[in-house]
């Protein structure tokens, strides 16, 4: 299967970017770097004030570095029973950046253990 | 279409641009690079996308803004058809020009107009043969290296349709053209 975008152009694809968003759009283009030109992009998913999935933008270029994944969007069967996409609910889809809570207190932690380490050593040594 | 190329062809649009930092840009494209690096003018500034906190932080005549710190560039909605009808309209009158401003010397030079997204189009490659080779297509997909946006002059390929692969043993793609011939030594032969 080739590696290439080819096979999506012009095509549907789900879009998932690095700050964890999800998007719908038609694929136009792409490069190696996987900048996308994209149309019609909407969102996935549909929070529960909107009844309708709008056009977020019609000619978009997104750069490769934000995206995480493309690929062919088929709808659901949920989707296409009821006539109505991007019926199913958002999951919590994550952003890239590994965040984690209070890490600078972490980091003191690491380096009272280290003072702590070298200090037994040096000791029993003597 | 590729992306810098559509992009190089919306110079002088209004666009506008996230930042990674998530805050917006709004302005006139004046010019593109191969590293999207864009310098924009006439450019306002917001802090954040959505429209309720929008708040005009900074207005500008010119701004440089590199390539890594874009997200997303949102352009005009027609863009991609007028772009789509300028590449038709150039290929148009291209294929019944004389090609006398074309000066194939024994340099090698490859002008790789790789467009990876189903078109083909032409790699002018000068080789040292007997004969002249005009209109040589070469795929070639290992060979990416900066996008080369081309002066759509150049372009002779119409983009809707693939090239047939050529049966001259190059192994690359071969586009027909019909050529108006005032060498008299070299005659060029498909």
């Amino acid at each position: 299967m080739s590696p290439l975008l080819k096979e999506y152009l012009n095509k549907k694809v789900v879009l998932v970017t690095t700050s964890g968003e999800c998007f719908i759009a038609t694929l136009e283009g792409f490069d190696k770097s996987t900048n996308l030109v994209v149309s019609n992009l909407t969102n996935r998913f549909i929070d529960d004030d909107n009844t309708e999935s709008n056009i977020l933008s019609h000619v978009q270029l997104m750069r490769g570095s934000e995206i995480v994944a493309c690929g062919l969007y088929e709808p659901t069967d949920q989707e296409t029973a009821g006539e109505s996409r991007y019926i199913v609910k958002a999951p919590t889809i994550h952003d890239t950046k590994n965040r984690v809570k209070d890490e600078h207190l972490v980091w003191m932690k690491v380096a009272e253990e280290k003072v702590h380490s070298t200090t037994k050593r040096r000791k029993l040594t003597k | 279409m590729l992306p810098l190329y559509l992009l190089t062809n919306a110079k002088g649009q209004q666009v506008r641009i996230e930042l990674k930092s998530g805050e917006v840009i709004e302005g006139e494209l004046t010019n593109v690079d191969n590293w999207m690096n864009v310098t924009l003018a006439n450019v306002n500034e917001y802090k954040s996308s959505d429209n309720n906190a929008q708040m005009e932080v900074l207005k500008s005549t010119e701004i440089y803004l590199k390539g890594i710190y874009i997200k997303y560039i949102k352009l005009q909605d027609d863009i991609i058809s007028t772009v789509k009808q300028q590449i038709n309209s150039n290929q148009n009158n291209n294929s019944g020009n004389k090609y006398n401003n074309r000066k194939y010397n024994n340099n090698n030079r490859n002008y790789n107009n790789n467009q990876g997204s189903g078109n083909r189009r032409n790699n002018y490659n000068n080789r040292d043969m007997n004969r002249r080779h005009n209109n040589n297509n070469y795929q070639q997909q290992n060979r990416r290296s900066y996008h080369h946006n081309p002066n759509s002059n150049n372009n002779n390929n119409n983009s809707n349709e693939y090239s047939r692969p050529s049966h001259d043993g190059t192994g690359g793609y071969v586009q027909h053209h019909t050529i108006f011939n005032n060498d008299n030594e070299n005659k060029v032969e498909f």
